[in-house]
């Protein structure tokens, strides 16, 4: 078992058995919340009261103003604490590019699960800048109120019962003035029925006709470009399927004849709804050899899963980087490859969508060997406007 | 008819969608009212305008949202869990708030806001910019904790606990804030005891790497690892 406390040293130190015990971690914890001691450096009398109203006993501190060696550890443990506040930036920090969007941080503030919320917060740990921005959105979500906002929100008019039954009753009828709505349309047309004359009906009707040939010749135009774009972007993305779904074979064949795969690994994830995008990457290809794969991001979709073929066996520990078109290192990670991955000679990567604006990208893939990684394989895709 | 306090949130959307009742819509405003006052007011003073009528007006839009297209929120809103519509409102009425801001902002940037700069102006690194002494200084201390923790946190849930160390030291956020994160499975007691035991670890090792430092006969191969204390 992990211990719990601190200190699991005898609460008598050497030489000192005779005497009474010294503080233990619990008291030097209630010390250090306390505002004893201002300065590091030293320590001040501490305030009987502030101590014994934190849980401190009156023994213990006549203890420790005795003894020297429970001040210097309480000193010792309070300079710790200083350094820990020091991890704290106190400074606004600049966003970068690989921060995602403001606006998930309230999402995660507000315990909004998602599929990417786990991306998002080990991203926030990693990025002062995204730090500041949870940690914002956490104070503005935070259920108790200061005595001030008590006062403010108090005072509102919104708080009095009369304006919130006037809100109710707005509310209410938001629904029935929905409701009323084909009424409210079948007015309206009866009185420009009762402004249309014969003459006026036969001029709009020629108009009319004038206008549908015209829109008719130019989606017709339309139609074709698009039919031949759609062919084109058909034969891609079927070539993409074929691929996948091999990838997905293997995979599943594998984890199939895999005897440690579990029901638990194979079954759904309830309440998390699909939102990945896929694609399959052979290796080696490059821009100016014109086949550059193609992967569309919908919106909406929070990540993707890019299968890499790989020319060896992926054993080991394999590094993944994904460089954008000005070969800016946007994104990497390290992995090693499960039993079906190694069989089927592909890697499984999932990167946040939000990362994937429209440009081309490059990952390389590395191994580990010996305390450095060598280089395997290199792919390239596209990620269309 | 008198609604419970005691029915649930989504019993009483669905009353309040589903039918034109004046009292589900009342004990809707009652028991949201305060979550979307006090996030409403908080996201206008950091714009800089808390006063009643904004205030009021941002609240009464808040709400509306709620209506907009036919009920469609509160009709097809997925209770994952009882609390999800809580947070949700939050994240809407904090939307609503700061959309609000940013139009009205955009509109005083459009209208001749423009002023040029007179003189010549040699801006001064920051104290804590990238590079300074002192984003250096602090580098090495977030390396050296990242050591610590990696020595003190073991066993199935250390990355869960390695990021609630760092949202609490790092980030600020307080131990009420970690629980209700997406994953973190805690209560505010669960976190509040879980990184009081961490930071008691991490100190130990601080002050063991100092001893092992400050002693002239220190051996490495007694290094942290060594420690007795773990």
């Amino acid at each position: 078992m992990q211990a719990k406390g601190f200190c699991l040293q005898s609460r008598f130190r050497k030489g000192e058995a005779d005497l009474e015990p010294h503080l233990d971690a619990d008291q030097i914890d209630v010390l250090l919340r306390s505002a004893w001691g201002l300065n590091a450096e030293t320590l001040s009398e501490p305030d009987p009261f502030e101590l014994s109203g934190l849980g401190l006993h009156e023994d213990a501190h006549a203890h420790l103003m005795r003894c020297e060696s429970c001040q210097e550890r309480v000193l010792e443990q309070k300079k710790a604490m200083e350094r820990l506040a020091l991890l704290r930036p106190n400074a606004p920090v600049a966003r970068s590019p690989e921060c995602p969007p403001e606006d998930v941080w309230m999402e995660v503030a507000a315990g909004i699960a998602r599929r990417s919320s786990e991306i998002y917060l080990s991203h926030a740990v990693e990025c002062d800048h995204c730090g500041q921005m949870l940690s914002r959105a956490a104070e503005d979500f935070v259920e108790e109120l200061t005595p001030q906002e008590e006062v403010l929100i108090a005072n509102l008019p919104s708080s009095t019962l009369n304006w919130q039954t006037r809100l109710a009753n707005q509310l209410r009828s938001t629904r029935t003035a929905t409701a009323d709505r084909p009424h409210a349309i079948g007015v309206w047309f009866s009185s420009i029925a009762a402004s249309l004359t014969p003459s006026r009906l036969a001029f709009a009707a020629a108009l009319a006709g004038i206008m549908v040939l015209g829109l008719r010749d130019y989606s017709l135009s339309r139609h074709l470009s698009s039919q031949s774009l759609q062919a084109t972007a058909d034969v891609q993305l079927l070539e993409q399927d074929v691929l996948q779904q091999k990838a997905q074979i293997a995979d599943l064949t594998a984890k199939l004849n895999s005897p440690l795969a579990s029901s638990a690994q194979m079954a759904p994830r309830q309440g998390e709804e699909p939102s990945i995008a896929s694609v399959v990457l052979e290796s080696g290809l490059t821009r100016s050899a014109g086949e550059m794969k193609r992967l569309s991001v919908p919106a909406g979709t929070e990540l993707v899963r890019i299968t890499l073929h790989i020319p060896d066996s992926p054993g080991g520990v394999m590094r993944e980087e994904l460089l954008n078109f000005d070969r800016r290192k946007i994104w990497s990670q390290e992995l090693e490859a499960s039993a079906a991955e190694t069989k089927s000679r592909s890697l499984s990567i999932f990167i946040p969508a939000y990362l994937l604006k429209p440009d081309d990208y490059l990952i390389k893939l590395s191994r580990e060997s010996q305390d450095r990684f060598d280089e395997v394989a290199t792919y390239s895709f596209r990620v269309p406007r | 008819m008198d609604i419970p306090p005691t029915l649930s949130i989504k019993d009483l959307l669905r009353r309040c969608s589903a039918s034109g009742d004046i009292a589900a819509w009342q004990e809707f405003v009652r028991r949201f009212h305060r979550l979307i006052a006090r996030t409403v007011l908080r996201t206008a003073a950091r714009f800089g305008d808390s006063s009643t009528e904004t205030v009021d007006d941002l609240i009464q839009e808040t709400y509306l949202k709620c209506c907009a297209d036919n009920f469609r929120i509160l009709l097809d809103f997925e209770h994952r869990h009882p609390d999800s519509f809580v947070g949700y409102l939050q994240v809407l009425a904090a939307n609503v708030t700061r959309d609000h801001f940013k139009s009205v902002y955009s509109k005083k940037r459009g209208a001749d806001q423009v002023k040029s700069i007179s003189g010549v102006i040699s801006p001064s690194a920051k104290v804590d910019s990238a590079g300074s002494p002192g984003s250096i200084e602090r580098g090495v201390l977030i390396n050296e904790m990242r050591s610590h923790l990696d020595l003190c946190i073991v066993g199935r849930d250390r990355d869960r606990n390695r990021r609630i160390f760092w949202l609490y030291y790092r980030a600020g956020l307080s131990a009420a804030a970690i629980s209700v994160l997406p994953g973190i499975g805690l209560t505010t007691k669960g976190v509040e005891s879980l990184i009081l035991r961490m930071t008691r670890e991490v100190r130990g090792r601080m002050e063991m790497r100092k001893s092992t430092n400050d002693s002239p006969t220190s051996n490495a191969s007694e290094g942290i690892l060594s420690a007795k204390s773990f």
